[in-house]
């Protein structure tokens, strides 16, 4: 089990090179585009001498040999953004698919697989966290202990749904007098529940409601990991394996079928590098046309400057 | 006049002014007719400036105890639970007699409209409520309310103005507007704080300077006339002979 999910693993890491050749590959083109543009800069500096000198300076030099024309390139934009943005989405949709495969085996339990985009730190970011990291435990216990009690908890949640009296919240709670306020008491001196000295209203402030807001998170978020791991709290990864084999053979079916997925997207990888090699070849061709074109009209117009320059008074 | 029993001058969903029994009282009159009253006693203030949003309840409440004269535009049954003042209640709210009370309620009255270049008009509509007073702390209380649940509340420095789920405040800490979804926005000495939730601000900016050029637009076929304009330098430049 532990090799087939080790030869998933390769075969994903040679799925990554790929991309990462083909990223390269693509520079390279960009970076010949780049000097083919530099050299045609230059043969058209150096045209724009010669004609100088030759208008400049009687009588005309014999015409410098021409220079050998640096094969100009047709505006090549290559957009291989949507090529590798597919990689990219092929592979987070075959680890999830892998996963999804994996849990969807009866009595078979393995940690997720996940390619992971690793999220772009940025400064601001990572300043923040470290704020965030550095509150101390006082100030946490300041704004959590209010919430440390079922009581104070569904009072939070009463209180949502609109300013409410205090014989209401008796009525709800089936608490009375002093039992009740010693739980509301905490909520008000927290800043949680304002209390409208008009008529003895209770309101749940902003700050209530974010707070119980987010431990409802929290509490979704704890029991989740909860279940992810099969232990409290526990960070050690809990493998089941089943004894039932038909389980096991089921299993290495899913793995062979993923095995059969990950070459095919393979070949599709490969296609996409010839279609690029095709095109590649095709816009040469086109280039090089291009350029015999424009070398017959530059032709062209050194005969007609050559007529310009003609003294007619001669 | 003096109360002889608790009554709620201002009774209000979000406010009220308690007299307790012992206030001294006189009426206020604007050109022969009844518009307040002016009272000294035992009496009590509370204030909900507190607006509920769908985020939660903003703002606070304020309770005081009030001291001094205080002043109260607007209708009131106080007589019924009145009886005549003697100099006993009134030595009871340390005033020696009745004009002593009285000089007390012009001076308050002058404070409250002092200037020599100012003008005061209480301009009252039907259903509203103005109560001018001091609290045990010196701090001034303005309360005006209107049957409608809106209050305006100023209390030494502070001010609310709250809506039913709405409310501007101003206090030390700056201007906080705060709408019924929740969203407030901020000014204090360091800025503005809240824009963030109006992102489509620069949008409403766009469209608005667009509304305003529009009609700008006819200036731009001026611009091919007024390029040669004027097509000489000085007048005297002209050749007059020509």
């Amino acid at each position: 089990m532990s090799d087939d999910i080790e030869k998933i693993r390769e075969e994903l890491e040679e799925v990554r090179k790929l991309k990462e050749e083909l990223r390269r590959e693509v520079d390279a083109v960009r970076r010949d585009k780049d000097e083919t543009q530099r050299g045609r800069d230059e043969a058209r500096r150096h045209k724009e001498e010669t004609r100088e000198r030759r208008t400049t300076t009687r009588p005309r030099p014999p015409r410098p040999p021409r220079v050998p024309r640096v094969p100009r390139l047709a505006r090549l934009d290559l957009d291989f953004e949507g090529l590798t943005d597919s990689l990219e989405t092929m592979m987070d949709g075959l680890g999830s698919q892998i996963e999804k495969s994996l849990k969807s085996v009866e009595g078979l339990k393995v940690p997720g697989i996940r390619i992971h985009k690793g999220r772009r730190r940025t400064k601001k970011r990572k300043k923040q966290q470290a704020m965030i990291e550095s509150i101390a435990p006082e100030r946490v216990a300041k704004i959590v202990a209010p919430l440390g009690s079922e009581e104070r908890l569904r009072l939070l949640d009463y209180l949502k749904t609109g300013g409410k009296s205090f014989k209401d919240i008796e009525n709800h709670t089936g608490k009375a007098g002093s039992s009740l306020t010693h739980h509301l008491n905490p909520l008000v001196e927290a800043g949680y529940v304002v209390k409208g000295e008009v008529r003895g209203t209770y309101y749940v402030t902003v700050e209530g409601r974010l707070a119980y807001r987010l431990a409802q998170w929290l509490t979704h978020r704890v029991e989740r990991q909860r279940k992810q791991t099969g232990n409290n709290g526990d960070t050690e990864v809990a493998v089941e394996f089943a004894d039932d084999e038909s389980a096991m053979e089921a299993a290495e079916e899913h793995l062979e079928k993923l095995a059969d997925e990950l070459e095919e997207r393979r070949d599709d990888i490969e296609d996409h590098r010839e279609a690029i090699e095709e095109v590649k070849e095709n816009l040469e061709e086109q280039r090089e046309e291009l350029e015999e074109v424009r070398e017959e009209k530059e032709d062209k117009d050194d005969d007609t400057e050559d007529l310009d320059d003609l003294d007619w008074k001669d | 006049m003096v109360t002889t029993q608790e009554i709620e001058i201002i009774s209000h969903e979000k406010a009220y002014v308690r007299m307790e029994a012992g206030c001294v009282w006189t009426y206020l009159i604007e050109d022969g007719a009844r518009v307040g009253i002016a009272f000294s006693g035992p009496s009590r203030f509370a204030v909900d400036a507190i607006a509920e949003t769908k985020m939660g309840a903003m703002g606070e409440s304020v309770t005081g105890t009030l001291v001094g004269v205080q002043l109260f535009i607007g209708a009131t049954s106080l007589e019924n639970i009145s009886k005549g003042v003697d100099n006993s209640d009134l030595q009871n709210q340390d005033y020696s007699d009745g004009a002593a009370f009285t000089k007390a309620v012009e001076n308050t009255i002058e404070d409250l409209t002092k200037g020599k270049h100012t003008n005061t008009a209480l301009d009252r509509k039907k259903e509203t409520w103005i109560f001018i007073g001091k609290d045990s702390s010196e701090k001034k209380v303005l309360l005006v309310l209107s049957d409608k649940k809106g209050l305006v509340f100023i209390y030494g420095k502070l001010v609310h103005v709250v809506g039913d789920d709405n409310l501007v405040s101003v206090s030390k800490s700056g201007v906080v507007v705060s709408k019924s979804d929740g969203k407030q926005l901020i000014v204090n000495k360091d800025g503005i704080v809240g824009l963030d939730s109006y992102v489509d601000i620069g949008q409403i900016v766009t469209r608005s300077v667009a509304g305003a050029m529009k009609g700008l637009k006819s200036l731009k076929s001026m611009k091919h006339t007024m390029s040669g304009f004027p097509p000489w330098d000085n007048v005297d430049d002209f050749d007059w002979k020509d």
